[in-house]
Parts: C-alpha cells; structure tokens; sequence
C-alpha cells in the first residue's frame, strides 16, 4: 500500500478504499455504513459513537424479501415469547453484538420507531428481546429495522430448540460450585480445632458434635457435588475403558467411606475436609474450563446453511413456504445472495451460481435455462425462477452429512490424562495393595488403615486439576483474541499435532478477489471496447474485476469464444483475434510474481497486463514459512489455475491436490492419520465439512461472525488465522506446563503416601498437604498461562 | 460448652441464609449476563441528560 495514512470508517473503523464518502469531516467506507449514521444522527442517537470508536459492523446488503418469511406464523410464533392483543415481545439472536455501543442503541431501538415499547439485551447470549406494538410495526419490519442499523438478526430453522439447555447447564455449574463451596468453607472451619489437638481431651462432646456437623455439611458435597465424577467413573466402566473420573470417583469413594466409618465408630475425624475441598477444586477448575460461549456453535448441521423459508409461486400468486416443505416439482423464486434450498432445474433468467462455498471452486458457474441447479449454491445478480426437482430432504447436498464420521463424534479419542491416569491408577493400586500385605504380616491393625489411606492421598485429583486449569486459562485467553476452542481435547490435540491439511479458498486466499491494476497499457478506444467486451463474457473473478475497473464501454458481439480452464479466453472480436489470460497462453515476457496476472493480446501483440493485488490473507505466506517443520498439504476444491502460485507459496516438496470433492478431502485426511500423523484441518466451507470432522483437530475460519462455519473443533476469525503459528505454539507450552504441574503435585503425593504407607496419615497432614498442592496447581497453572501468553505480544 | 454449640449453629444459619441468597441470585438469573447490567448502569444517566438537551431545543 502506497497511502501513508490510512482512513478508517467511521462507522465500522474498515480501512476506506478509493470510494471513499465523505460526509461532513467524517469518512465512511461504504453507503451502508453513512445511511447508518444517518439514520442514528436523525434519531439522536449519536451517541452510540460517543461510547467507542468505529462501533459499527461492516454493512451487508440488505435484500429486500430477506425476511419475508417472518409474515409466515408458523415461523414468527418461533421468535415470539409473548403477545397479547396489542403488543407482542420477541427474541432476536443478533451475532453483531459485541461492545457498549450496540448495547445502548440496541436499547434505545424506540427512539428510532415509536411502536417499539421496550428493548433489553442480554450481552453473554447476545440476545435482544423486543416489546413492540404489533398493530404499527410488524415483526418483519422490526427484524428490517435492526438490520438496517447494522444488526442483522440470525434466524435458523434450528434455533429455539438448542438455546435452553446452555443456560441451564451454565446455572447447574454455579449451584453445584455455591453448595459445594459453602459446605468446604464450613467443614474447613469446624474441622480446625481438630488440626490443634484440643478437643478430643478437652471436651470430647464437642468434639463428636463438631465431627456430626462435618458428616452432614459432606453429604451434599458427595450426593450433589460429585455426582458428576461417579456418574462418569460409571459410564467409562461401562465402556470398558478408564477415564480420568474413575480413580477419583474410587478415591471420594474410599475417603468417604472411611471417614464414615471413623467417625460413626468414635475412633477419628475422617478426610471430609480434604474430600470437599478436593471436589471443591475439581469443579472449579471444570466451570473454569467449560465456560461455554453460548454465541458460537460448533455443531451446527448444514441445515443451519440454508435459509429459514423460500417463497414459492403458485400460479402468479406468491407464497412464503418452510425450507422443509419444499416438494419436487415446486416453482420457486431465488433472489440475489439466496442459498439454492435443493436440486432445481433453470426455468426462467439467467442464473450465476457461486458454488465456492460447496466446493471450493471461485468462479461461479453460468447456467443456462433447463440447466441443473445444485442445492447449496448461492444465487449472483438477479432474481431467477426454479422448478425443484427433489424435496429439500432428499438434496444432493444432505449426502455428505450422512457420512458416518458425522454422528461418530471424537470423544472416543483418548487425552493426555486419560493416557496418565490408567498408569497412575494401577500404581497407586498395586502400591495400597503392597501396603496392605506388608502390614497384614507385621500389624495387622493398621493393614486396612494403610490401604485406604494410600488411596486417599494419591488421588489424581491433581492432574485433573492440572490440565482443568491450564487449559481453562488458555482457552479464555485465545476467545479473547478471538480463537475460540470448543474443549480442551482440542488443545490437547493440536499441541501433538505435526501436519496441517489447508483448504485454499476462503482460508488461503479471500474470497473477494483483489483490485486490477495496469501494468501496462497501449490500446486504443476501439480495442478497449472489443477486449473489454470479449472479457465481459466471462465469469472468472479476474476477467469481472477488469470490468469493474473500465466501466461503461460499447459492447460487440464476441464470435468463437472459448475458455480453457487455468489458462485464458479466446475469441474474435470486430475480426480481431483476441486472447487474455496467462503469460505463457498468451505468450508474454512472463515474470514469475506471487501476484496473478493477466496478459491481453490483440492478433498476437500485447496489448495490455493486469497485476491483481494476490487475494491471499494478510499474514499467511509469513504464516506458511513459520510453520515449515510441519508436514502440511492443500486441499483445494478449486481448479488448478493458482497451483503455480500455491507451489512458490509452500515450502518445497509439499503436497497439493486440487479438485478434491468433500469425500476426497476426507479421504486424503484418512490416508494421512493411517500413516500415523496428527492431522489438523484449516478449512471455512461446507466442501471441508468433512476433513474438519476427521482431522484430530478442525479449526473452521470464520469471516464475520454471520458466516456459517462447519461443525468443527474450533473457530478462528479470519484476521486470526496469521497468528496461528503462535496459538500452536502456545498449546504446546501448555502442555509441557501440565506435565510440570503434574509433577509438582506428584511431589505432594509422595510425601503423602510416605505418611500413607507407615499407616500414620493423620487428618491434619491431609488437610495441609492438599491444599497446598491445589493451591500450588492453580498458581502454576495462572502465572504459567500469564507467562505463555506474554510472550507473543 | 454449650455456648459454642449454640454460636456453631447460629454461624451455620447465617451462613445458610447468605447461600440462600447466592442460589437465588443464580436462580433468577443474576449471573447469566455478566456485561449489560454493569454497563447500563453508565448510559441511564447519559440518557437523561440527552433527553434534558433535547427538552431544551
């Protein structure tokens, strides 16, 4: 870039181009974003500029029918939460929320239109919930309202039924960590006369009072607080494997048994105060690292890629139908940027089908009247009519979900303390049972005493705690730079991983391609018009960007036209042989460069040369040489016109497969994990949704958070994917930080089990040995993570 | 003796009654939205002030 300084919208802080507006002394970088401060300056509402700079999102265009289907009630009753005969209320999913700003207008929404009562956000959802006078405005106009303002609402046919589940579940996490944490601060403090060694003498009525009281304050902690541990020590039993709840169900187990028993008989104090505070952390640690965003979803089907309705003619009557209603033989009506709902044939227009999101492919497709229409495909220009050929259920696009690897899931794979903690166990085991038997022979009263006391003290408690802690803090840390990881399975698997499988278009390159640029330029007004009329018949994105740039030419007929795919057009033009396209087809002086260019050749003599500014993300050749000690492949849907480009983009030797279907991506993704590799797949479109799901770790790119990504391990925003080197990086720090951890607190359990085993393990040193290894986990775990994370910026 | 029977169930009852309040907090959703609350506390008074402004013109 030449400019030195660089204008930024006002509105949405994007860097201005050539076609700048300039209203008043403020920038704007598009007409979307000045109409919306237009419409906030007449309302009053400047202030939402006020609270933060650049507060707006990017504009979309807003298509007129958009939401069209929310006049159908059996779709509106699906947003609506509660009407009565003059006002209803409803509930909007409005994934531009993301600053005080959008929170203040969004509740300032009556300000703009007076039938709109009241407004309220709930910011972690990014939910607004609307009370509006159904009579003057209508739950269509209001969803037109908010997008217009820069908020569009994101409705899917799969909505209402997920939302209540991660709310609840988020509250179950907090009464569980309150009851259990009440009842560990209590047990703690009755317990501590205990710890001095007065009451026994003293005043043994106390003392059994005290030990009464702890038994029922550990109750909830073992009933309610726990159950999660046995009811996933059960489920692993069942499924004939450890995991890492086993021991530690066995080990609550044990402790509270004895502690029972000890108690009951008169003959001591039990662990309940290890015990709770043990569980205590464990939950803690697993809020910490659960915390879900309930705005990203990682399972979406590709259900939720379609469009909620479509409207359907009936003879010239026009109706709004249910995505899922569609049958074949159905006439319907696709707007410009509408998502083909299934298979249809072409009846009436021209259509230009953009399949990239499918397959990867950048050029979109023309396709003639009678030609077939693929589901899944997203409509370019006008409007045009369609004759559904199959019922949405039965789509050529719902083939690749019925894929097994889709409902196998990944949780069969093993983690890192699950690998531990199988060993673990079974030391710990054979050490009680070494135990047992050495005091079976020399004092036989201490033989069960030993034996559950090892079990109590070596509880992998810690290691549990270990990876609950480091990788809640990791996790946090990347969603606020904006890499959001579903679980820590994922981190665990991306730090082992040492081969990265791309997709090319969309996470390689942008999808919009870059401005054209002459290089150079000898033609005159006449072969301007009959090159520019010969590139005008072509949907190549760089053929259409030479347009855009030399609008307004007179067009004449273009005779023997022909394309040859990654090469150039042909054709004669006013008698005048004509070709673009690669140097080589072209047969230019040709420069290797990064950046793609087009040669024009008017009866053999250039004419002209186009430069286009590479479409590649920002950041990603830097990306490809630092991650050269990887293993890494591309996966390209796309034709191999950019394999050149590609080849100079990649270290030597790397493999790049081109024209690959969705299977075929899986596929390579499989051969790779049977040679033994840990792959990890960087894929945006739905042509990858497969290789995101079989990869060890999938990380979907994400262009704004409108965009609909595949299922996948993790999501990364687009202006991201530069740094992923570094988040790789610090995923394996991590886990060497979690073996160091682990062996801190293995230290801890040393110690204790010496107490252990010679039958001496008094509930004091318990009580100190404990906490101390909890506390020194957690402390290892934040500053480590503080560390780790430092040192990228 | 019995004194501190007594202050021991005294202390669990008060401290039942403040775990009382934290489930009914989380129960009516107090923790489910842990910015928009904090940051409407800042706008109602800008609001005013802007209505005043307007009420002035």
């Amino acid at each position: 870039m030449d400019t030195l300084t660089e204008l930024t919208c006002f509105h949405c802080g994007d860097t201005c181009t050539d076609r700048t507006i300039i209203l008043e002394d403020k920038h704007f970088c598009c007409g979307g974003c000045k109409s919306v401060y237009l419409l906030l300056n007449r309302n009053n509402l400047d202030h939402y500029y006020c609270l933060n700079t650049t507060p707006g999102s990017a504009m979309r265009a807003v298509q007129p029918e958009q939401f069209r289907f929310l006049e159908e009630p059996a779709i509106a009753r699906r947003l609506i939460t509660f009407s009565n005969k003059e006002q209803s209320q409803a509930t909007f999913y409005l994934p531009g929320i993301h600053c005080s700003s959008c929170l203040w207008l969004l509740e300032h929404l009556g300000r703009i239109h007076e039938a709109i009562l009241d407004s309220r956000v709930n910011f972690a959802a990014k939910e607004l919930s609307v009370s509006f006078l159904h009579n003057s405005i209508s739950l269509k106009e209001v969803a037109e309202l908010l997008t217009a303002i820069g908020y569009e609402p994101y409705i899917t046919t799969e909505e209402a039924e997920a939302k209540p589940a991660t709310t609840y579940s988020a509250r179950k996490a907090a009464y569980k960590l309150g009851i259990t944490g009440f009842c560990f601060a209590n047990i703690m403090l009755i317990s501590f006369p205990e710890y001095l060694g007065l009451e026994a003498f003293a005043a043994p009525q106390l003392a059994t009072f005290f030990r009464y009281v702890n038994l029922l304050l550990a109750l909830p902690v073992v009933g309610y607080g726990a159950r999660e541990f046995f009811t996933n020590a059960w489920y692993s039993f069942r499924q004939r494997y450890i995991n890492i709840d086993a021991p530690i169900a066995l080990a609550i187990t044990v402790t509270f048994s004895r502690s029972v028993y000890e108690i009951l008989s008169g003959t001591g104090a039990g662990y309940l105060d290890s015990m709770s505070g043990i569980v205590f952390f464990m939950l803690l640690g697993r809020t910490l690292q659960n915390r879900t965003y309930s705005t990203l979803r990682f399972n979406r089907d590709y259900q939720s890629y379609f469009p909620v309705a479509v409207t359907v003619l009936q003879g010239e009557q026009e109706t709004v139908r249910s995505i899922k209603e569609i049958e074949a033989d159905d006439r319907l009506l696709l707007h410009h940027q509408e998502v083909v709902p299934t298979d249809c044939i072409l009846s009436k227009g021209q259509a230009e089908i953009d399949y990239s999101f499918i397959t990867g492919e950048e050029a979109p497709e023309q396709v003639a009247i009678g030609g077939l229409i693929y589901a899944g495909g997203k409509v370019n220009g006008a409007g045009i009519e369609v004759i559904a050929v199959k019922a949405f259920s039965q789509n050529s696009f719902t083939r690749l979900w019925n894929n097994e690897i889709f409902s196998a899931g990944k949780s069969d794979r093993k983690s890192l303390s699950e690998h531990i903690s199988r060993y673990f166990s079974l030391c710990v085991l054979l050490i009680a049972t070494a135990a047992w038997c050495y005091w079976q022979y020399t004092d036989p009263a201490y033989a069960w005493n030993a034996f559950t006391a090892v079990l109590i003290v070596a509880c992998p408690c810690a290691l549990l705690l270990t990876t609950t802690f480091t990788y809640g803090h990791l996790i946090r840390h990347f969603s606020e730079s904006g890499f959001f990881v579903k679980n820590a399975r994922t981190l665990e698997q991306m730090a082992i991983a040492d081969c990265i499988a791309f997709d090319k278009t969309g996470t390689i390159t942008e999808t919009r391609g870059g401005a054209a640029e002459a290089a150079y330029l000898d033609w005159t007004a006449d072969e301007k018009n009959a090159i520019l009329s010969l590139l005008s018949q072509s949907a190549h994105p760089l053929s259409k960007a030479i347009c855009q740039t030399f609008p307004g030419f007179r067009k004449h007929a273009v005779k023997h036209y022909q394309e040859l795919a990654g090469k150039g057009i042909e054709g004669i033009v006013e008698g005048r042989r004509i070709r673009a396209g690669s140097a080589q087809y072209v047969q230019a002086p040709g420069t290797a460069t990064t950046d793609s260019n087009v040669w024009i050749s008017v009866e053999g003599v250039i004419k002209a040369h186009f430069r286009f500014a590479n479409n590649l993300r920002s950041g990603i050749q830097e990306l490809l040489h630092r991650l050269r000690s990887y293993k890494m492949i591309l996966l390209s849907g796309d034709n191999e016109s950019s394999k050149a480009r590609m080849q100079q983009l990649f270290p030597q030797g790397t493999a790049l497969y081109y024209q690959c279907s969705p299977q075929q991506k899986l596929e390579r993704i499989q051969a790779l994990q049977n040679q033994g590799h840990k792959v990890l797949m960087v894929g945006d479109g739905l042509n990858d949704a497969g290789a995101l799901q079989q990869s060890d770790a999938g990380i979907a790119v994400m262009q704004d958070s409108f965009t609909f990504s595949p299922a996948c391990d993790a999501i990364i925003q687009a202006g991201q994917t530069r740094n992923l080197d570094r988040y790789l990086k610090m995923a394996r720090q991590s886990r060497r930080l979690i073996l160091g951890g682990f062996g801190y607190s293995l230290l801890f359990n040393l110690a204790g089990l010496f107490f252990a085993v010679s039958g001496e393990l008094s509930p004091m040193i318990a009580a100190i040995l404990m906490p101390a290894s909890s506390f020194g986990i957690m402390m290892i775990a934040y500053t480590g993570v503080k560390i780790i994370t430092r040192k990228k910026a | 003796m019995i004194v501190i029977i007594f202050l021991l169930s005294a202390s669990l009852l008060v401290a039942l009654f403040f775990l009382g309040a934290y489930l009914w907090s989380v129960c009516s959703g107090q923790f489910d939205d842990d910015y928009a609350p904090a940051h409407r506390i800042f706008f109602e008074d800008s609001n005013n002030n802007d209505t005043a402004h307007n009420n002035e013109k």
